[in-house]
């Protein structure tokens, strides 16, 4: 460019700012369309007296949606959600640091089946966890209190309860309290330690005033974010709680769309109400971590020093097996179990091995079932297109935040983190008012609005994952071949994405997998000729039909374990 | 934002025309990161074929000046030049893309692609070029050659040591025949010998290629050993541009004087002057010196004497002093002296006597010429 054709072109074109605002429009553009327009149609369902669907008038501004939501079966909601919340986040961070610790920092036999176990329960989903677990401990026919029987035990399990609510949420929310406080204690440098050591401190002493301070924020992150998980978790709730009586707010907002005549107005406000509770929840986080993020300050590839556990090496290794077996093993047996019965139930414990009893009926029923394996088709659809879109837009937005000085990044990176506070529910049921009106486009019964809704919700997980990828990658790398002649699209093509390959084909298999799970978003968003294999699970089990249930869950479980032993070179977990 | 605004909204002066054989002009070159400017209305011209060193301590702005030549920052005000050409002009509004600017950079890090051999990696500016596939795969050899990695080019760069890294991230720069080539501290993550090696090789192929080279670098020797001309950096400004041979024997400054080489810098008053000669008292003491040269401004001053400018001896401005501590360096002698009633000195000595033991009595003197008075700046 030369001065003289710079002073030829129109004065609006001139250089490439124009091109940076356009550009960060764009992107601003999609996020607005994807984040800010549903939630605010859900903001402005919550304070409307009528519902905003097709052929309804406008409606009155009013402040009454907000008023039954402290009262009644609403209120019970909200103790109940608090109490599970804070249990369930106690078990899953108990388990999860023990994991984390003993297979980080100890000399417990078998240390891979313990990263192993940490991990596969994620692949499982929640939802197909609460009801295998249903099959396993449903008051008296629950296959363990069959067992229990057997032993003349004078008491016997019941999961729909408050007690079992908080059991299974905890043991599917273990994962992530794992992976935070695993990628914490790898980054300390052992350095640190081993001064505390040299300084006279015992190994105790090294424990509570050096690693413990080192890893508390990784820990008061992890508490923060699966608290946040299980207060917004639909699926466990819906499954178990609703047979037991024990409702969660977001059950509640789904039963007040559900039952008739419906209150979508009210469920809107009672999603607003969860929307800012989990938003204060977050930023009170933020706001203690401030500036004390030190557990991340060192770099990695240290060797760990490693406790000497003696004798209780085989106590730890027995934990890690039981957890394994109560979240994976046992699920996966009561729903083979199941999926093979004839009957349906089993009178005894001798039972669980006639074979006369069993029959592969069931899996050429349901794998015949029409309804099902459509919603299959339209789920890889799906889940193949959140991964490659949603996926781009926020591998773009992570560039774009990190790499670039373009107008707007800081306003990018608030909303993309945002969906992080607002439930499944809450983004479907905004989906829901965002496009059930508008003839154009025609989202609404497309599988389009799946696509839309996932990538919105998996946003901050999409960013963050590619926000620490793109952060190992040295500015200089890229830079580099700037001077050297490339262009950005050069340069992303032959240098920043051939680096960042396995940090970005990891993300796609984890966006594939969780868009494959996602139920809370979808149960509102299917019409009868766009369904997705959990809304056709959750039918399933509405129905009663649990061989169908059984059957579905370990197809969809199957496949989805599949991909990731295949994908397991590339797959790298981070904390979400 | 707020210092943008207060520069002036009009066209740099010094960069319209071009002078004949200048091959980099900064004019006015400005960038703030919010706080403190980084780079502070920078002005410079670098001649062709000239290797030009950017000496300053950390933080004064060195890489972000690099990095605005080369289009990886744009500048909040101010113009740059290369070969020629306008790059960057702030006010009309000139900002021509990194990939676009032919300016060879050399990262400290060193910014090899590990995922590429040695031959992919220095043959990336050529192929996004578009050069034809022999011409290409020839100059590549020819540069590789030159830097003598001939045997490594199928080699992926992920398993290179540091001084390999090194000459491939120069033949990278190098082989797109940039019109200038900016080396920001390449050197400093080599080990000792390995630098003074390197130092020379490289010294040796960017006379032969005569490209226009800024050097950056925050160690003062290996300035004074390359450079044609030292420019001295603080707080994003220039304090002294000059050849390494006049920023070391008249340093104008006292940073300068402190930054560049040893020196006993002493506070001192002007007492009196003639034409070509200044007295001057060092401050808080009895001793006066005198120094060649025209009095300096203002009548306090800074008094810079080099410790290898101060002998043994009787002469002009003597000196009583008792020797404090005596080190043997091997090829000399390093005293610390305290002269009577006044400042503890540096004195190097040449190895021509055992050194002196602690206590010992010690008479030293400085020739006028070598007494050097610098502002306080
Ligand atoms: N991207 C940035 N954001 C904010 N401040 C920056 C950025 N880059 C540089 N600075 C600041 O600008 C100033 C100059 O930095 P620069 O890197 O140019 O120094 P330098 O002379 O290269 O130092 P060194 O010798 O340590 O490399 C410093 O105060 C630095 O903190
Ligand atoms: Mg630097």
């Amino acid at each position: 460019m030369s001065t003289s054709s710079v002073a030829l072109r129109p004065f609006w074109l001139t250089g490439p700012r124009v091109q940076r605002y356009l550009f960060s429009g764009a992107i601003l553009a999609a996020l607005g369309y994807l984040i800010v327009y549903p939630i605010g149609m859900l903001v402005y369902a919550s304070v409307v007296d009528v519902p905003p669907r097709p052929g309804e008038p406008i409606g009155h501004l009013t402040g009454h949606n907000f008023a039954p939501l402290f009262a009644g079966g609403n209120l019970q909601a909200i103790g109940n959600s608090v109490v599970i919340g804070v249990a369930g986040t106690a078990l899953a961070l108990a388990i999860g640091c023990a994991l984390a610790w003993l297979t980080a920092r100890t000399d417990m036999p078998a240390r891979w089946l313990g990263q192993v176990s940490a991990i596969v329960p994620l692949f499982l989903s929640p939802f197909v966890g609460a009801l295998a677990w249903s099959f396993l401990a449903g008051p008296r026919v629950g296959y363990l209190n069959v067992f229990l029987q057997g032993m003349g035990a004078p008491f016997g399990l019941n999961v729909f309860s408050l007690g079992g609510l908080v059991f299974v949420l905890g043991l599917y929310h273990a994962p992530y309290a794992y992976l935070f406080v695993s990628s914490a204690l790898t980054l300390i440098n052992p350095e640190l330690e081993e001064a505390g050591k040299a300084h006279g401190a015992t190994g105790w002493q090294v424990a509570r005033r050096i690693t413990f301070p080192l890893v508390r924020p990784a820990l008061l992150g992890a508490a923060t974010l699966t608290l946040v998980l299980i207060i917004e978790n639909f699926p466990i709730p819906e499954v178990l709680g609703t047979t037991g009586g024990v409702l969660t707010v977001p059950v509640q907002i789904f039963r007040l769309m559900e039952m008739y005549p419906s209150n979508p107005n009210e469920a809107s406000a009672f999603g607003v109400v969860l929307l800012l509770f989990l938003s204060l929840l977050l930023f009170a986080q933020a706001r203690l971590l401030r500036g004390r993020d030190f557990a991340t300050v060192t770099g990695k590839g240290f060797r760990p020093r490693q406790l000497k556990l003696g004798k209780w090496r085989w106590v730890a290794f027995a934990f890690v097996l039981l957890y394994l077996v109560g979240a994976v093993l046992l699920p996966l047996w009561a729903l083979a179990m199941r999926a093979l019965s004839k009957f349906g139930y089993f009178l005894n414990s001798r039972s669980f091995v006639d074979f006369g009893n069993m029959t592969f009926k069931n899996f050429s029923d349901t794998l015949s079932y029409s309804t099902f394996t459509d919603a299959l088709r339209n789920t890889v659809f799906v889940a193949v297109a959140t991964a490659v879109f949603g996926g781009a837009l926020h591998y773009l937005i992570a560039h774009v935040v990190h790499r670039t000085r373009l107008p707007g990044r800081r306003v990018m990176e608030y909303v993309t983190m945002a969906p992080i506070a607002i439930p499944g529910v809450v983004i479907g049921l905004g989906y829901l008012w965002a496009w059930i009106r508008l003839p154009w486009p025609p989202l609404f019964g497309s599988l389009w609005i799946f696509v839309l809704a996932y990538s919105a919700r998996l946003a901050p997980f999409g960013f963050r994952t590619m926000s620490a990828t793109i952060g190992q990658l040295h500015h200089e790398l890229e830079e580099s071949a700037r001077v050297c002649g490339a262009g950005r699209v050069r340069t992303v093509r032959s240098i920043t994405l051939p680096l960042l390959r396995p940090g970005v084909v990891s993300m796609l298999l984890l966006l594939f997998i969780m868009s494959f799970h996602e139920l809370s978003v979808s149960i509102f968003l299917y019409t009868p000729n766009t369904q997705v294999v959990t809304v056709v699970l959750y039918q399933a089990w509405s129905d009663g039909n649990t061989a169908r249930v059984a059957v579905i869950s370990l197809v969809t479980s199957g496949l989805l374990l599949l991909v990731a032993l295949v994908g397991r070179r590339w797959l790298k977990f981070r904390e979400a | 934002m707020r210092n943008r605004l207060r520069l002036p909204r009009q066209p740099a002066p010094a960069a319209i025309v071009l002078a004949a054989g200048v091959a980099i002009e900064l004019a006015g070159v400005t960038k703030s990161f919010g706080g403190p400017r980084a780079v502070d209305e920078l002005s410079l011209q670098v001649a062709e074929g000239e290797l030009l060193v950017l000496l300053g301590p950390s933080g004064c702005g060195k890489t972000t000046s690099m990095r605005s030549i080369a289009g990886l920052e744009t500048p909040d005000a101010g113009s740059i030049a290369v070969g020629g050409r306008m790059v960057f002009d702030a006010y009309r509004r000139i900002d021509v893309p990194a990939n676009r600017r032919n300016v060879g950079l050399v990262f400290q890090s060193y910014a090899i692609w590990p995922h590429l051999t040695v031959f992919d990696n220095v043959a990336f500016p050529l192929r996004v070029r578009h050069l034809p596939r022999a011409e290409m795969k020839r100059r590549v050899h020819e540069i590789l050659a030159l830097f003598d990695l001939d045997g490594l080019a199928d080699r992926g760069a992920s398993r290179l040591s540091g001084g390999q890294m090194q000459r491939v991230a120069l033949a990278r720069s190098v082989v797109m025949e940039p019109r200038a080539l900016l080396l920001d501290e390449p050197l400093s993550n080599l080990d000792a010998k390995l630098r003074d090696r390197l130092r020379i090789e490289l010294r040796l192929i960017q006379q032969q290629l005569g490209i226009t080279s800024i050097y950056v670098t925050h160690d003062q020797t290996e300035a004074l050993a390359l450079a044609d001309r030292v420019a001295v950096m603080r707080g994003g400004k220039i304090v002294q541009l000059d050849t390494p041979v006049a920023v070391y024997s008249r340093p104008r400054t006292r940073f300068v004087a402190d930054f560049v080489g040893d020196s006993n810098l002493l506070a001192a008053t002007v007492v009196g002057a003639e034409r070509d000669r200044v007295r001057v008292r060092l401050n808080g003491t009895q001793i006066e010196l005198d120094a060649a040269g025209k009095a300096p401004p203002q009548e306090s001053t800074w008094v810079c004497i080099r410790p290898e400018h101060l002998e043994a001896g009787e002469g002009a401005n003597v000196l009583r002093t008792t020797v404090k501590v005596a080190l043997f360096m091997g090829d000399h002698v390093a005293y610390e002296l305290a002269a009577e009633g006044g400042p503890t000195l540096r004195m190097v000595v040449g190895q021509t006597y055992a050194p002196l033991a602690p206590g010992s009595p010690l008479t030293v003197h400085v020739a006028p010429e070598r007494v050097l008075l610098v502002v306080d700046e």
